[in-house]
């Protein structure tokens, strides 16, 4: 293949990931929303500030992160547990196993979410607890829906481990907390990382449930951007430096354990031929 | 067998959160899809009927309204998924030979840059797009200075839709399909190729019998995986387009949350998702053994 036209092939594919990108900073700098009153103080950062205040960015930002936090927290432990007893399975039992968590993943959210819905409802009006809009509420939501994949990719990170070793540290008298703690865990690190970062993601993109299960009080920001965009008659400047305040920070953690969710991708992929 | 067979208590968690989180919501959605229950019925459980497969009866029977929305939303759906997959395939492949193959450091630049649009957290990077598309936004600004279409397009309304959403979808996900493709390529032995280039194999027939094969598994899955992605996709059209998508635009998992969630008709909704997750079964189902049967992900020097 001549330089030239791979270079020239390169630069297209950069030009299509990147500009949307660079027009988000281009409008979040530059554009004053003609509605406003002050729009002749406009300067560099005033979306940013706007952002900061009119938008709410900390309060939102928070309910995020408190949402997203929550469900890798709780979510970590029930997969890390959950893909132990998966570990070095074999035959039938690794099948069915696999059948019932590639199943999850084919499950439309909405067979989870309908019942799930009736039964805050229901606990709302019986016992007088509001369960609807709080954070217990949506967080067990967002576990339920991240810890079958994440369970599925620490498996394989578990699986790097040779499984002599496994079978020295129990006949050296480990309890199984304890081959966690002092072999396993710290020799998955980065697969540990990666899977929480990857819980965090699917948690903090995640909109069937929290349109559904949230309210004013735990509004996640994904969310409460598009509320903010029917509200306030579409002030694009603003909604995109809010944008790029949590894509800036989250694109970098998320880039610094990619290479981890590649290698759990290929390992979940080879899965399939099993 | 598992090295902990004798602590059976560690896949607790995992059995309760898949019996409590999933085996038991999908038992209630099947009964709630056999029910008219709605907003009526969930203040006062006296209004909630049994309707035996009536749910089911009205999305298929050819005259009801419903069944028509279904049809085309699942038509439209089909066509999604599609896109998507031919989209994202081909610029996966591309990308994956366009990559150099050195590891210098502006590869790896070139990759860090390449890989943004994956780790862009999606709802804020859609509603970029849906600034860009707009009537009077960039895209047509664009288009109209190059001389290429004489007036503005409407991309967000009509049959556009469903273009625009594919090329957000491929956008999304392509760095991902690019750096799988990539490593698949990168695991093929080189040794291979020196011994066709040494037999006299030009380059059309290095990849036509070691490439090729070697990467066929790796394509077919990553294709299922997509249309399967691509079919439950619930936030790509309801960031770009909001409730009021257009008919082009409203996927299958956008009509059940408008069915379940704005009219509140659960009912119809559960039945709407127990028939989606079906076509999701049968998809797998059908691709896994027919397709994968005698694919292995890689052809090693194992055999």
């Amino acid at each position: 293949m001549g330089k030239a036209f791979r270079g020239i092939g390169l630069l297209a594919l950069l030009a299509f990931a990147l500009a949307p990108v660079i027009w988000m900073g281009v409008v979040a700098f530059t554009y004053a929303d003609p509605l406003d009153d002050d729009a002749d103080k406009f300067s560099f950062w005033s979306n940013f500030a706007a952002g900061w205040t009119e938008f709410d960015f900390p309060r939102y930002a928070g309910h995020s992160l408190i949402l997203s936090g929550g469900t890798v927290i709780v979510g970590l432990i029930v997969a890390i547990w959950g893909a132990l007893s998966l570990t070095y399975r074999t035959g039938r039992s690794r099948a069915n196993w696999d059948g019932a968590l590639a199943m999850t993943q084919m499950l439309p959210l909405f067979l989870v979410l309908l019942p799930l819905f009736m039964l805050y409802v229901f606990v709302g009006q019986a016992f007088d607890v509001a369960v609807r809009g709080t954070y217990p509420g949506l967080i067990l939501a967002h576990v339920v829906y991240t810890v079958p994949v994440a369970a599925w990719m620490l498996r394989g990170y578990f699986e790097t481990i040779p499984r002599s070793l496994y079978e020295a540290a129990l006949l050296d008298g480990c309890s199984v907390p304890q081959m966690l703690r002092f072999v396993l865990l710290p020799l998955i690190r980065p697969g540990i990382a990666a899977t929480a970062v990857f819980i965090f993601v699917l948690s903090w993109n995640e909109l069937l449930v929290v349109s559904v299960l949230s309210n004013a009080d735990t509004e996640p920001f994904s969310l409460h951007l598009l509320t903010f965009l029917g509200q306030q008659s579409a002030d694009w400047g603003q909604l995109m430096a809010v944008g790029l305040m949590v894509s800036v920070p989250l694109a970098v953690i998320f880039w610094s354990v990619h290479r981890w969710l590649l290698r759990g991708a290929r390992d979940a992929l080879a899965e399939f031929s099993h | 067998m598992n090295p902990f067979h004798r602590s059976q208590l560690l896949g607790l968690p995992l059995v309760v959160l898949l019996t409590i989180g999933y085996a038991l919501p999908l038992t209630l959605s099947i009964a709630i899809s056999l029910s008219d229950l709605d907003a009526s019925g969930l203040r006062q459980a006296s209004e909630i009927s049994f309707e035996g497969l009536q749910n089911f009866e009205r999305a298929l029977d050819p005259s009801s309204s419903l069944a028509h929305e279904l049809w085309v939303s699942a038509r439209q759906t089909g066509l999604f998924a599609l896109g998507s997959a031919l989209g994202l395939l081909g610029l996966g492949w591309i990308g994956a030979l366009l990559l150099p193959t050195t590891s210098s450091s502006r590869e790896r630049g070139i990759k860090a840059l390449l890989l943004l649009p994956w780790a862009m957290p999606a709802i804020a990077a859609i509603l970029g797009w849906r600034l860009m598309l707009l009537h009077d936004g960039i895209v047509n600004d664009a288009l109209m200075t190059f001389g290429l279409i004489p007036q503005p397009i409407h991309w967000l309304l009509g049959p556009n839709a469903l273009g625009s959403m594919i090329v957000v979808n491929v956008w999304a996900y392509f760095p991902f399909f690019i750096l799988v493709f990539e490593a698949g390529l990168r695991a093929v032995p080189t040794s291979w190729y020196e011994a066709a280039h040494l037999d006299g194999a030009g380059p059309w027939r290095r990849f036509r019998h070691i490439t090729w094969p070697s990467m066929r598994g790796l394509t077919v899955r990553m294709g299922l995986l997509s249309l399967l992605w691509s079919v439950l996709n619930f936030h790509l059209p309801y960031t770009l387009f909001g409730a009021s998508a257009p008919e082009s635009a409203t996927t299958l998992p956008l009509l059940i949350y408008l069915h379940a969630f704005q009219r509140w008709q659960f009912g119809s909704g559960a039945a709407l998702s127990l028939m989606l997750f079906i076509v999701e079964l049968i998809l797998a189902l059908i691709l896994i053994r027919v397709l994968l049967r005698r694919e292995p992900l890689m052809r090693d020097a194992h055999g």
